[in-house]
Formats: structure tokens, sequence, C-alpha cells
């Protein structure tokens, strides 16, 4: 559906992505996370057709993006700084974006009225941020994309508008294969959402991972050995990190949970309990093996 | 999937219309107050004003708040109009949308071409409708007020596009502004600065001549603002029709030219002074170059010197380079070592261009026609005199026989010898030459008469050129409705209107001038009167002529009409004279004798006083309005009246002997 190959875009000398290459499949929710200055929104752009890249392709629904009308009929984009014509109200816009756009669906946007309960006839300079940036969910979602592209979305957004928003996102996926791609600095803003995240550190892709994969493949146990006999180096467990309190093993182990299990029951624990693990240690333990002091991006 | 059904969408000019339609109303408004509103209040004055022929450009409709309005409105609509270009929220907003960039840009040149016919349109229609409910023939007529359609679209259609064109260039729309302004001038500038260094540089190249003639053509703002809507001269439309559709021809290319960088630029370019990354150096380059032209002419102009100029031109351009890099890389902190590398590469550069403009003249310097070549030939003083004859659309008197040719060639040949084009001299020669292929040479000389005294007495004594010195050798005694005779100084003055007195003084006036030496056409000495004359009931004209004390027929015939006393000084007139000796000490700002006199009363210099007949006809043989000489006598008409004065000058050898021996 996304298709990035070998992307690569300087401004004036300063390169700002380096052969970036990841792909999002058709109707998963894709999160772009990486810290300020790494290049997401530089790279929204260009999945976008606003900026064009210096080498590699961007292929959006089997076709690139750059000045190709067909494929941009069929994407919205909300940007994190959001714009809207000088003094117009959100009626206008939304006449503006039924103009641009032949899939725009008018019960939609009569019916997100209900969900958004803003003023059509209010211009929306005289909205405060988070209402604007509803403004901009609600235009998008009646135009009715079949890929949506959203620049740190949730930014400015209340709690309550926020599960708003995931749901309506999330109910076009299910119901339309929408696709979406979401930027965030935020793990955890994300994290909910999201079926796929990819972090963009400096320019380039440092890993992209499937989120059920992942947290199906990495866990945190807890476990005690009767005797002293358990090495952790001659175990055959891919051990991510590892730490002894007492007599207690703190273990991140990547694999099948079966085959860890057997592996540790070898050994005959006295204790052996699985614990809960977040998304960010998840990515904290994973990239440590990396090598990467992953805390510093993604703050 | 649903394809769209046109690509036209009309929610995009709407949004123009909303955020630059008030701009159109400013441009009706303005037109609407100054063209019809003034016709309207016109209809209601009882004494109606004079108007001509120049109708809706003349001075009723005040043209010039009109041009003001042609030439803002336009460069607005384009900055507004593209605003969206140079702020990055828009331009992406602008750009994420399923629309091609060339027709997204299509939309709104549409608007602003709409947006600025429209209020010119308007007008238009009440003018005609106007002139169809009443007569208005009196202030213009329909064919008048078309062509000022048409000049007002096509020239408002110019400046959009070119501020258009600007604005694709440019990231930031301050800069367009400017640069818009800039780039609809550039082309007089730079063609007024290169003239005027070829001046500098090349023998023979009159810079007078090149800008008077052809400036307004390199500028269509200074075709338009160059038009007075009052005055005698008989324009009557600022840009003649001609020049329309030439402009016309340029707004398309820059259309094109627009439309071609539309699609090229990089929307990162938002805020950026230059959108194209290509054209800084070529920005720089061209900046370094004007100012340090501009720094040649500035320094020039004061010190006519070489070294001046070329102190100049490493000013300006070094300025220049600093301004072109503190707008590209907006900031104030340019002083690094990179951009003094720049500096040396691009003051290089930009001293190339200026050392390689003169060498274009290389044989332009040293052209000189060959005899066989040349149909005829005129010499004046400067393009000026020439000029007149051609505005006042008389004949021009030219050489054509071949020893005046010859002699004209001798002349030229002799010039190129001896001028240098950064010395001013007293002297200074216009050419023009007919070819026998039907071109035509301009040159124009200037220096000290000393040089080319032999050559100048060859010329000067041909019949042919005193035609040309003395235009009034060329008047019918016929067409003079009436003759002015005046000392030009002293009071009174006759005139005269019998056609048989105009034609027996005009007579002996043309055979003095015919029996002119040499010496007396350049040094006449005594006191002048004037001639003027009323030529078809016309005062101004080129027929001016002075009457000098040794034009011997002339006076005779005066003497027999007994008007002689009246129309020339005489030793009589003259209550005293005053002798001062000419300062050898160079360092009055002025040569002239007028300027040096008043410096000596200054300074309280005491002068001789000669009151004594004898000597105060000796003094009358000084010469007028030298710029040179030993003594300087002032003559006195009025013991009253200290302030009128006459000056005439000697030099150490015609001096009569008496100051001489005074001032030893």
């Amino acid at each position: 559906m996304i298709e990035v190959n070998t992307v690569s875009k300087s401004f004036d000398r300063t390169r700002v992505l380096k052969d970036v290459s990841f792909h999002v499949k058709k109707g998963s929710i894709y999160g772009l996370l990486g810290s300020n200055g790494a290049g997401k929104t530089t790279l929204m752009r260009i999945l976008t057709g606003i900026l064009k890249q210096n080498n590699g392709q961007v292929h959006v629904l089997e076709d690139g993006v750059f000045e190709n009308e067909s494929v941009k009929q069929r994407m919205v984009f909300i940007p994190d700084s959001l714009y809207f014509l000088p003094q117009y109200t959100t009626r206008q816009m939304a006449d503006y974006h039924r103009s641009m756009y032949d899939s725009w669906n008018e019960e939609r946007y009569e019916k997100l009225k209900n969900v958004f309960q803003l003023d059509e006839k209010k211009k929306i300079s005289q909205f405060s941020k988070g209402m604007q940036r509803q403004v901009a969910f609600w235009l998008a979602m009646s135009a009715m994309p079949d890929v949506l592209i959203l620049d740190e979305p949730f930014d400015g957004l209340d709690a309550v508008m926020r599960q708003k928003v995931r749901n309506l996102i999330i109910q076009d996926v299910a119901e339309r294969e929408m696709t979406v791609l979401i930027s965030s600095h935020n793990l955890r803003e994300v994290e909910d959402i999201c079926d796929h995240v990819g972090i963009l550190h400096k320019g380039e892709i440092l890993l992209e991972r499937d989120l059920d994969d992942l947290k199906a493949d990495v866990h945190k146990i807890q476990v005690a050995f009767n005797e002293d006999s358990f090495q952790p180096e001659e175990s055959n467990l891919d051990i991510l990190h590892k730490e002894k309190r007492g007599s207690v093993w703190l273990l991140i182990v990547r694999g099948n949970e079966a085959d860890i299990s057997a592996g540790i029951k070898k050994h005959r624990p006295l204790v052996y309990d699985r614990l809960p693990l977040t998304l960010e240690e998840i990515f904290i333990y994973e990239m440590g093996g990396v090598g990467y002091a992953f805390e510093n991006i993604l703050v | 999937m649903r394809s769209k059904t046109s690509s036209f969408n009309k929610e995009i000019i709407k949004q123009d219309f909303r955020n630059v339609g008030w701009i159109s109303i400013v441009y009706f408004l303005g037109l609407f107050f100054v063209v019809p509103m003034q016709l309207f209040m016109e209809f209601g004055r009882d004494e109606p004003r004079i108007t001509d022929d120049r109708g809706l450009f003349g001075g009723i409709f005040a043209y010039e708040l009109q041009s003001l309005f042609l030439i803002v409105m336009p460069v607005l609509m384009a900055v507004f109009l593209f605003r969206y270009l140079h702020v990055k929220g828009a331009s992406d907003f602008a750009h994420s949308f399923p629309m091609k960039r060339g027709n997204l840009f299509h939309h709104h040149i549409l608007s602003g071409i709409i947006l600025l016919i429209l209020p010119i349109l308007l007008n238009y229609l009440v003018l005609v409708i106007t002139a169809g409910v009443t007569d208005v023939t009196d202030y213009y007529t329909i064919g008048n007020a078309s062509y000022w359609l048409w000049l007002f679209t096509t020239m408002s259609l110019l400046i959009f596009v070119a501020g258009v064109f600007v604005g694709t260039l440019t990231g930031i729309s301050a800069v367009q502004g400017v640069l818009t302004f800039i780039l609809l001038f550039l082309p007089v500038g730079l063609y007024g600065m290169i003239a005027f260094h070829l001046t500098a540089y090349i023998k023979g190249y009159s810079g007078d001549m090149v800008l008077d003639r052809s400036l307004q053509y390199f500028s269509p703002l200074v075709d338009l603002l160059e038009y007075r809507s009052y005055g005698p001269e008989e324009v009557s439309v600022p840009v003649e029709a001609i020049s329309l559709f030439i402009y016309g021809g340029i707004a398309i290319l820059f259309y094109v030219a627009s439309i071609w960088l539309y699609k090229k630029r990089p929307l990162e370019a938002a805020g950026r002074a230059l959108a194209v990354r290509a054209l800084d150096p070529v920005f720089k380059l061209g900046v370094t170059f004007c100012f340090a032209l501009f720094g040649g002419m500035y320094f020039s102009v004061a010190q006519n010197t070489y070294s001046w100029m070329i102190t100049g031109y490493f000013i300006g351009g070094t300025f220049g380079y600093a301004a072109a890099s503190m707008l590209l890389q907006k900031t104030w902190r340019v002083f690094s070592l990179q951009n003094l590398k720049g500096w040396l590469v691009y003051g290089a550069a930009a001293g190339v261009l200026i050392a390689a403009i003169p060498l274009l003249w290389q044989n332009y310097e040293s052209y000189v026609p060959e005899q066989d070549e040349v149909e005829k030939v005129y010499i004046s003083g400067g393009y000026w005199n020439y000029q007149e004859l051609i505005d006042h659309e008389l004949d021009v008197p030219y050489i054509t026989s071949e020893e005046g040719v010859q002699s004209a060639l001798n002349l030229h040949d002799q010039l190129i010898e001896v001028s240098d084009p950064l010395k001013d001299g007293e002297d200074s020669f216009f050419f023009v030459y007919e070819l026998k292929d039907g071109s035509e040479v301009y040159r124009q000389y200037q220096l000290s008469e000393e040089h080319v005294r032999e050559e100048k007495k060859a010329v000067y004594e041909t019949k042919e050129y005193k035609s040309i010195k003395y235009p009034v050798l060329g008047l019918n005694s016929t067409d003079i409705d009436q003759l002015l005779i005046h000392p030009n100084a002293g009071p009174g003055g006759e005139e005269l209107y019998d056609p048989e007195e105009i034609s027996a003084f005009m007579e002996a006036l043309k055979q003095d001038i015919n029996e002119l030496s040499y010496d007396q056409m350049v040094a006449p000495r005594g006191l002048s009167s004037g001639v003027s004359f009323v030529v078809d009931g016309e005062r101004d004209n080129p027929y001016h002529a002075q009457l000098f004390p040794t034009y011997e027929h002339t006076i005779e015939w005066m003497k027999q009409e007994g008007i002689y006393e009246q129309m020339m000084i005489q030793p009589e007139d003259i209550q005293r004279v005053e002798v001062y000796e000419w300062p050898d000490n160079r360092d009055y700002v002025h040569d002239y004798v007028h300027y040096v006199f008043d410096r000596l009363k200054e300074d309280g210099v005491e002068p001789l006083e000669v009151t004594e007949k004898d000597q105060v006809e000796a003094l009358l043989q000084g010469r007028e309005n030298q710029e040179d000489g030993k003594y300087i006598a002032a003559f006195y008409f009025d013991e009253r009246n200290e302030n009128h004065y006459n000056l005439l000058s000697f030099d150490e050898g015609d001096a009569p002997n008496f100051i001489k021996e005074h001032f030893e």
C-alpha cells in the first residue's frame, strides 16, 4: 500500500533522510516513531507528494505520488502544524475539500458533526488548538481516504477526544481497510492503536516491527533456583537482559513462550513468574542489544 | 475509482476572490475617482477647463495618479495571490490536494487576470455608457477610451505576470515586491549605467544620445512614467500601439517562464530568498556587477579619473557582494572565510565583465567612414542642438559637398587622435553621418579646442557648416511674423513687424554671417544684442541669433533705419568700466567669467576704473562668456544700479595696452 524504497532527501547541504525504506500493508496502522528532528515530517511531506525526494521511490497505492492526482485523490494528510484558509469557517473548508476530493461524503460530514459538536458556522481561527485539530479530523474523515497520513495527530487533544478520534480511525480501518500512517515522538501515545511501528532516527530507519509479534516474542521472567546451577550464558535462551537480585534472576528473553518455559523448567526453578512488559521496555531492551540508548530517542 | 469531472475548481477562484478581492476593489475605486468621477464633476463646472487631444491620458484625468494605480496594484495582486507559495503551512496545504501544480497555478493566474481586468473594464463601461448618454467629445472619444482600456489591460497584465514570475523565483513575499520593481527597472538602470561607462571609456560614444533616444524602451515603467499629461509635446498616448504589442508578447514570455519555474521549484523554498539554488551565483554576480558599475559611476561623477572609478568599482562591488550574501543567507553575519573567497571570485568575475564591456566597442572607437560611403554629415556642438531640430520637425542642415565632408572626416580623424573620453573640454563636437547604405553613425567628442584648431577651422569655414551653426540662415524672411532685437545688456529693444523691414534686416544678417571668419565665429568680440523670431505664431523655436558690432551690413542697415543706437550698446551708454585681473590660481569651483567676477567682488579686490570714452571703446573689444583669460572688464550702465552690468574678458595678447600697463 505504501512502499518507500531507499529514499533520500537533503535541504541545501543537510541530509534529512538517508536511504529510508519501509512499507505499510493495506489496512494496517503504522506508527512512525522518532525524536524531534528525526525527519518524520519531511518523510510525510514526501509521502503526500508535497516534496520530491532526491533519490529512491515512493509508491502509494502501487503508483508514484508526486504530481499524481489519482493517488492523491485517495489520500489525506493532516500536518502537525495545522493550516486552514484564512477567515474560513468549517462549512467553507468543507466545501473547499468537497471540491477537491471526488470521494467526499457529505453524509459522513453531517454524522461527524454530532461526534465533534462544533459550530460549523464559526471561523476556525477562533477555535482553540484542540478544536482545530478536531476540525482537521472531521474534514479528513469526511473525504473517505484510502490512505490517511497523520503527523503528530494527538497533539492538543484531551483524553476524551483522543479516544473518539482513535475509535473513528479504527472503525474506518476495520470497515474499509483504510491504511493509516501515524508519526509520533511518543511511543505510549501510539502503542494501543498501531499494529506496526518503525523507528526513524537521524534520517534512518533503525528498525521495523510488528507489535503483536513483538509482544509475543519478548518476555520478562523472574526465576529462582535451588542451587547456583543456573548459568545464563550456558542456557540456550536468547537473553536480551539479565539482572540478579539475591538468588532471584530477572531475565528478558526473546523467543517462543513454550520454548522458554521448557528451557527454564529443565533447571527445576523454585520460582518461575512471567511479568508484564510494556512496549517501551521491549524497545529499550531490543535496541539496547543493538547498542543504542533508546530512552534518549523516545521521550 | 471515480474520476474528476472537470479540472476546473470553483472553490479556488472563490478563495482567491475572498483573499485578494480587496485589491480589485481598491483598483476600481482608484480609477473610478480619478477618471469617470472627474468627468462627472467636470460636467458640473460653470467654466470647463481647457482640454487637449490627450483625452483620458490628459491633465484633467490626472494621468500621473492613474499610472500610480496601474503600477502598484498589479504588483500587490501578484504578491498577495502567490503569498501562499512563501508560507510553509499554506504551501503544504495547497499542494497536498489532488491537483497538479500547473492546474493550481492556472487557477490563481485566472483569478488574478479577472480581478485586474474587471476594475478597468467596469470603468471603461461607465465611460462608454456616459458617452452614449451625453456629449463627451470635449473630453474623450470612444476610440480614446478603448485605447485606454487596451493600454491599462496590457500594462496591468504585464506588470502582474512579471510579479508572478518573480514570485515563483523567490520564497519571500517582501523580496518578491521589491525584486519585481527592480526587474522592471533593471534594464533601464543597466543600460544607463553601461552607457555612462562607455562614455567614459570609448572615444566618440554619445551617452546623451543613446539615453535620450532609447531609454524608455528598456522599461515599461519608465515608458509609462515618462509621459506628461500636459505641456507642448505632441504625444497623445503614454505607450504606443507597437509597444503595447511588444509588452503583450513579453507578458506571455513571463507567463511561460513562470509556469515552468512553478513546476520546477521545490516547495521547501518557502522562506528562502531565491527558490532555485542554481540561481544563487547568478544573483550574486549580478548584484556585485551592478553595484560595482554604480560605484564606479558615483565616484567618476565627482572625480573624473580612472583611479577613482576603479575605487568606485571596488567599493560598490564589495557592498553589492555583501548585500547579496546577506539576502541569500538571511543574516547580517556574512563575514566568514568562505565568503571572503566568494568575494574574491565574484569580484574578479565582475571586474572581468566590466573590463570586457569597452572591448566590445573596440571597432567603434576607431571607426571613421570613408569619404565615398558618406551621403551627408551633420556637425554641431552637441546632441541637444541636433535633437532640438528633430523635435521641432525642422530640416537638419547637412554638409553634403565633397570638400565639406572631407573636412568633417579630417576633423573626426583628428578628434580620435587627440581626445580623451574622461577629460572634459570646453569644446564639444557631435557628428551624425548618414551613409549611402542608409545607416546612420553618431559620435560625440569633448576636448580643448587648441588640439583640433586647424581641422575645426576647415569645417567652420564651409558654407554648409554655417547653416548648422546659425540655424537662422535657413529661415525664410517670409515666414517671420515678428522680429525682436534687444541688447543683451542694458535696456531697450525694438520689434519689427513690417515684412519689408524684416526682409531687409534678414538679408543683411545672413550676409554678415556668411562672411564671418573662423575667428569671428569662435570668438566674437563686443557686447552683443539678441535677435529672436516669432515664426508661424510660435515663439518657441531654434532660430535665435546674436548680433555683434562686427556685423557690418546689419549695423549699416540699422543705422539707416535709425535704430542702431537703441539696438546696440554704445560707449555713451556705459557709465563706467571696472577692470580686474583674472586670478592665476584656479581654485574656484567654476571657471566661467561671471562666477569668477562674483568671487573677486566678494573678496573686495580693488579694480581699475575706466570712464574715458576711448578706453571704454577699446574695452568693448573683449569677448563674452569665456572660461579663461587674463583680464575681466565689467561694464556698468547706470550709477544707481550696481547689479546691472555686463562682462567681457581679454587674453594676455588681445588686451588693450593701458590695462596691461596698469596691472604690471
